[in-house]
């Protein structure tokens, strides 16, 4: 038995088939009202005011950092205690919970926020000043589009005294009584140390003279009286002298001794002796 | 008699002969980029930390000069930061991505110390680089010179066709 359909059923067909769906899909559309009661606004942060960063050597430098905060329920909804602003970089972070605030209009609140930088902390134009502050109800604002500058701070200081003391005429190898330490003050990480010594002269005697050249110096005290010898006015370098920042508040390679020896010529006699020009260290 | 003679020998370096530091705005890469053709004004600052101190600045660069020089400059009391101005100027022969390097260095004036005097000089350097500038227009071609460098055209293919004519 042959089928034979014809053309015109196949479209009624089709038509029917594309028709039905439609109208029975627009039947079981329901429309819905959805209200939310909005009883709370949300704190925002517009405004923050940074400065750059000027750290102090060894010590410890404060700015002050301000942000504004609005809030349309007026500032009697914001949380002061919730205020703080929290600065990073490279995973540190210096930062202050207890901001001062200080309300402006009803809707309106500045807060002023103490951040204290160490000496130590990396120069970088990077550093991330994130604000937050809540409001009663727990919403929390955030802002973290601003960058300070710590600036770079290249300091250097002699921590101990260097003290020779009691020193026999052709005695070899004289160590001072204490070590002579220097320490980086600042973030800059110096690649060299040079140091410039002077002839000493007697003060009794002024004939007689101490030279640069029986001092000798180095940094790692392995052989007794090892190292470079100084020489009368001129600048030389310490082989292997560097001084790094400290990277914490624990880190001590920002230290850096330097040991001293001292060969006294027979030639001399019992006096003091001074330098009549300044010694120099010079870092870079 | 005695060999050796003891001899009452003291030196001291006293602690933190100086406090002096120099503050600068942080440089990717240690270098200052500038213009070419133009200058630009760069600070430090001098930090000092203790008593009262004079200090000497030596500034060794061809394209740099401090502004308002001093022999000596006196550094207040206490913390302080005294600014000092570098005038940096690119040279008329300067080309982009010509490098340049600033020395300088502070030095204490006045040290402290028992039998020898001691002072820190601190030694710093920076880099110039000649840029660019990022908002020079970019050139514009005239139409003269569309029209000129026509008729040139036109002049080198009739010569070219006529050489042999022209210079028989």
């Amino acid at each position: 038995m042959i089928l034979r359909i014809k053309k015109r059923n196949i479209i009624i067909l089709l038509l029917v088939l594309l028709i039905v769906p439609i109208v029975f899909a627009s039947q079981v559309i329901q429309y819905f009202t959805v209200l939310v009661s909005m009883t709370n606004h949300e704190p925002t942060i517009f405004y923050v005011n940074v400065t750059n960063v000027t750290l102090v050597a060894g010590s410890i430098a404060t700015i002050d950092i301000l942000f504004n905060v609005s809030d349309s329920d007026g500032f009697g909804d914001l949380n002061d205690s919730t205020a703080g602003v929290n600065v990073t970089f490279n995973g540190v972070s210096r930062g202050n919970s207890s901001c001062n605030p200080t309300d402006y209009n009803t809707n309106y609140t500045q807060y002023a926020c103490k951040v204290s930088f160490y000496y130590y902390d990396n120069a970088s134009t990077s550093w991330v000043v994130n604000t937050t502050v809540a409001d009663n109800s727990g919403n929390t604002s955030r802002n973290d589009t601003n960058n300070l500058q710590v600036k770079s701070l290249s300091s250097m200081s002699i921590v101990t005294n260097l003290t020779f003391t009691s020193i026999a005429v052709g005695q070899q190898d004289a160590t001072p009584t204490t070590n002579f330490m220097l320490n980086n003050t600042g973030n800059f990480d110096f690649t060299g140390i040079n140091m410039t010594a002077y002839d000493l002269t007697g003060v009794s005697d002024s004939t007689k003279i101490l030279g640069a050249g029986n001092f000798t110096i180095n940094t790692t005290n392995a052989v007794a009286g090892s190292g470079i010898q100084l020489q009368n006015g001129t600048s030389l370098n310490i082989t292997g002298a560097t001084l790094p920042h400290k990277t914490s508040a624990s880190d001590i390679s920002s230290n850096k001794t330097i040991y001293f020896w001292l060969d006294v010529p027979t030639t001399l006699t019992v006096q003091n002796y001074n330098s009549t020009t300044t010694w120099a260290i010079t870092v870079n | 008699m005695k060999k050796y003679f003891l001899i009452i020998f003291l030196i001291i370096f006293l602690k933190d002969v100086t406090g002096i530091g120099i503050v600068t705005n942080y440089l990717e890469n240690n270098t200052l980029q500038i213009m070419k053709g133009t200058s630009t004004i760069y600070e430090i600052e001098i930090q000092n930390t203790e008593e009262e101190m004079k200090v000497k600045l030596v500034l060794q660069s061809d394209i740099a000069k401090v502004i308002d020089y001093q022999e000596e400059y006196t550094l207040p009391k206490g913390v302080s930061n005294t600014p000092i101005y570098f005038n940096i100027t690119t040279p008329n022969n300067a080309r982009v991505g010509d490098e340049y390097t600033i020395n300088y260095y502070v030095q204490p004036l006045s040290a402290k110390g028992g039998n020898i005097q001691f002072a820190i000089a601190l030694n710093k350097n920076f880099k110039v680089k000649i840029i660019e500038d990022p908002n020079k227009p970019i050139p514009k071609v005239h139409f003269y010179q569309f029209i000129i460098a026509f008729f040139l055209l036109v002049l080198f293919i009739v010569l070219y066709k006529n050489y042999k004519n022209i210079f028989k």
